[in-house]
């Protein structure tokens, strides 16, 4: 076979039925509500419609793939150092991506390709809020000789500009592998609240879904079923709440599992190369010059079990797609993160002198989310006849309690390091993050001061860089000028790349 | 010539808060005095719409109501100018400063050497005046780009050509 990839070829033959399924999938989930309908409804004849319905569309989507498989084939120009991709059955695409702007090329391969052996390939370049071309199905060998190809004329180019900027990372280091346990650890341990997001939008779609069809008064009626087996009320309130925290759980743990199963870590010609995912196995390329700040965050649970996650976030190439660049590494313990920073930075980035923030900072903020609120709702509170006293004081109390608790903890943990070369900022309540931004990746500092703060000597300062921003509020305000001219002094001075 | 290499403090260093600031050109007032209108013409607009719309309002209401917009009027009118007074810039040798601010004083500085791209920019009012905003981008991504308005043409025109120099030399 020509692994130069000079004629147009087309993908591997298996990949029909790939095609065929991807497309099946698509459509059944589309119909899904309709079919739903016929069979709730019942009868000889809708089982006869519904017979009907599959064969046609499995007929639809067996050509419709066949077509979308011929029409679709890719090549390499190497006269114009073009990577070329025709696609489409009436309307027809010729993708051509230039092989110099190529950022990443991504071989994929989720559950359907691992089922039938062949991998899928992305090509990403950089500002493009999505995959700029995508190969659905190629074999093993097909896959890599074209990533290779691909990234062959990019690694030329890329070696030459930074071989001189970062020799420390190129010396061969092992590479990191997330244990299945650590993986458990931290799906049990974490984003709770995301969690219950991801039920309620689930509750919401299927809501939605059948709202659109007009049948939302069949999820109602099941739901009110359900109440009637509980007797009292307290005994379903903690059953719901008991359930639900154990769907979180579950979900949570699932979710993470699913993600980050195998997650690995290896150097690769001085950037990192991680692969994870159990149903879509993603690899993705790390660049540590490209790194613009790192985020290890860890509660309480997660350091008695000696697990953090990391997010490692790179220079955003697009401002619409930000998780492109922001890399998550779910489960590591203390020594592998140090191993991480260490190859990104190339050594421990050390703490530097201690800042706190003014204790206005806790009353303010207690201000804001707990006396405004509350004062609001007992002016309120004679619009609100049927609620009882006990219960409307009751929750308000419990409200002022968890919040301040909440606040007391978050303003304790606020804290501010200040290095020479790197700025390190803790934050948050159960879930402690520390911020480690290295100074030469800021690109521009505001200063900022409320009028009735002038007096009182406290002010705020948010470090801009090229993948978010880190500020800190409310501190001693001569200090952090003082801060600010060193900083700039150490930009200015020297003229390292942020990139 | 005797060389020296004195280690440095962190009061020697060149400090930003002390430079003096240049405030935005007298006649950008004018360009803010007509935005300023506009905003409280349509402001207006829509007051009136909704108190002709809701035709059954005690005289106690009405007071109450086109007071609370006159105030509202006020309000954005003071709080345009006050942003005008606050604005004021400086370029130094290696960074540009721009002071801007209603409620607090913000100090914005780009280094010259993470300068990206710099525009002018001509608005529609702004033009009749001979005025223009220079943007100043950088890679930071939220709020990490400066524009100051109120400059006069060249001058805006001259900042831009500066500041083209001195990404080239950094280049």
């Amino acid at each position: 076979m020509d692994f130069q990839f000079q004629e147009p070829q087309q993908q591997s033959k298996v990949g029909v039925l790939l095609l065929f399924l991807d497309s099946l999938q698509k459509i059944l989930r589309a119909i899904a509500p309709i079919i739903l309908i016929i069979v709730l409804k019942g009868g000889t004849l809708s089982a006869f419609i519904l017979f009907m319905l599959l064969m046609g569309t499995f007929l639809l989507v067996a050509c419709i793939a066949y077509l979308r498989f011929t029409h679709f084939t890719f090549h390499i120009d190497r006269a114009l150092g073009e990577f070329i991709v025709y696609d489409g059955i009436l309307t027809k695409t010729k993708t051509v991506i230039q092989l110099s702007k190529i950022q990443q090329v991504n071989l994929t391969q989720n559950l359907l390709q691992r089922l039938i052996g062949v991998y899928g390939i992305q090509v990403d370049t950089a500002g493009a809020d999505r995959h700029e071309a995508q190969i659905k199905a190629v074999s093993r060998t097909v896959a890599l000789a074209l990533k290779k190809a691909l990234i062959e004329n990019q690694m030329a180019v890329t070696a030459e500009e930074t071989l001189e900027d970062q020799p420390e990372i190129l010396a061969p280091k092992p590479f990191l592998k997330i244990h299945f346990i650590s993986l458990i650890k931290i799906g049990i341990t974490s984003n709770y609240i995301k969690s219950v997001g991801l039920i309620l939008t689930f509750f919401f779609s299927i809501w939605g879904k059948l709202h659109e069809i007009g049948e939302e008064a069949w999820l109602e009626e099941k739901i009110a079923e359900q109440d009637w087996l509980f007797q009292s009320v307290i005994y379903s309130i903690v059953l719901g709440i008991a359930s639900l925290f154990t769907l979180v759980f579950l979900i949570n743990l699932g979710r993470t599992v699913l993600r980050y199963f195998n997650y690995t870590m290896q150097q690769q010609q001085g950037s990192l190369l991680l692969s994870f995912g159990l149903i879509n196995t993603k690899n993705t390329v790390l660049r540590p010059s490209r790194v613009q700040s790192v985020v290890v965050s860890q509660n309480y649970f997660q350091k008695k079990l000696n697990v953090l996650e990391m997010k490692i976030r790179q220079a955003i190439s697009d401002e619409k797609n930000h998780q492109k660049d922001r890399i998550e590494v779910p489960g590591c313990n203390n020594s592998e993160k140090e191993a991480i920073l260490e190859l990104i930075y190339g050594h421990q980035p050390p703490m530097g002198l201690v800042m706190k923030a003014n204790w206005r900072r806790l009353v303010f903020n207690l201000f804001l989310t707990v006396f405004l609120p509350v004062t609001a709702a007992v002016c309120f509170k004679p619009y609100f006849e049927e609620v009882s006293s006990h219960l409307f004081f009751g929750v308000l109390a419990v409200y002022t309690i968890l919040l301040s608790v909440y606040h007391y903890f978050s303003y304790k943990n606020y804290t501010f390091y200040v290095g020479d070369q790197y700025i390190h900022r803790r934050s948050g309540a159960w879930d402690i993050a520390v911020d480690i931004l290295e100074t030469d990746k800021i690109q521009a500092i505001t200063t900022s001061q409320l009028f009735w703060h002038k007096n009182l000597n406290i002010g705020s300062v948010t470090l801009h860089t090229a993948a978010g921003n880190i500020s800190f509020y409310l501190a001693n305000f001569d200090t952090l000028k003082q801060y600010v001219n060193r900083w700039l002094y150490g930009l200015e001075s020297q003229n390292h790349n942020w990139m | 010539m005797e060389f020296t290499n004195e280690p440095l403090t962190i009061e020697q260093l060149p400090q930003f808060e002390h430079v003096p600031l240049q405030p935005l050109q007298a006649s950008y007032a004018k360009v803010v005095a007509l935005q300023a209108l506009g905003f409280d013409l349509v402001l207006l607009l829509v007051a009136c719409f909704v108190y002709a719309k809701a035709d059954d309002f005690s005289s106690m209401e009405a007071l109450v109501f086109w007071g609370g917009c006159l105030l509202c009027i006020g309000l954005v009118a003071v709080m345009m100018y006050i942003s005008y007074r606050k604005k004021a810039y400086a370029f130094r040798e290696h960074d540009v400063l721009f002071q801007y601010g209603i409620i607090s004083t913000n100090t914005k500085i780009i280094p010259y050497n993470r300068v990206q791209h710099v525009a002018l920019h001509e608005g529609f009012l702004s033009r009749n005046f001979g005025l223009a905003q220079v943007e100043i981008y950088t890679a930071g991504v939220h709020g990490g780009d400066i524009k100051i308005p109120g400059i006069l043409k060249e001058d805006a025109e001259r900042i831009k050509q500066l500041l083209m120099g001195k990404i080239q030399k950094e280049l």
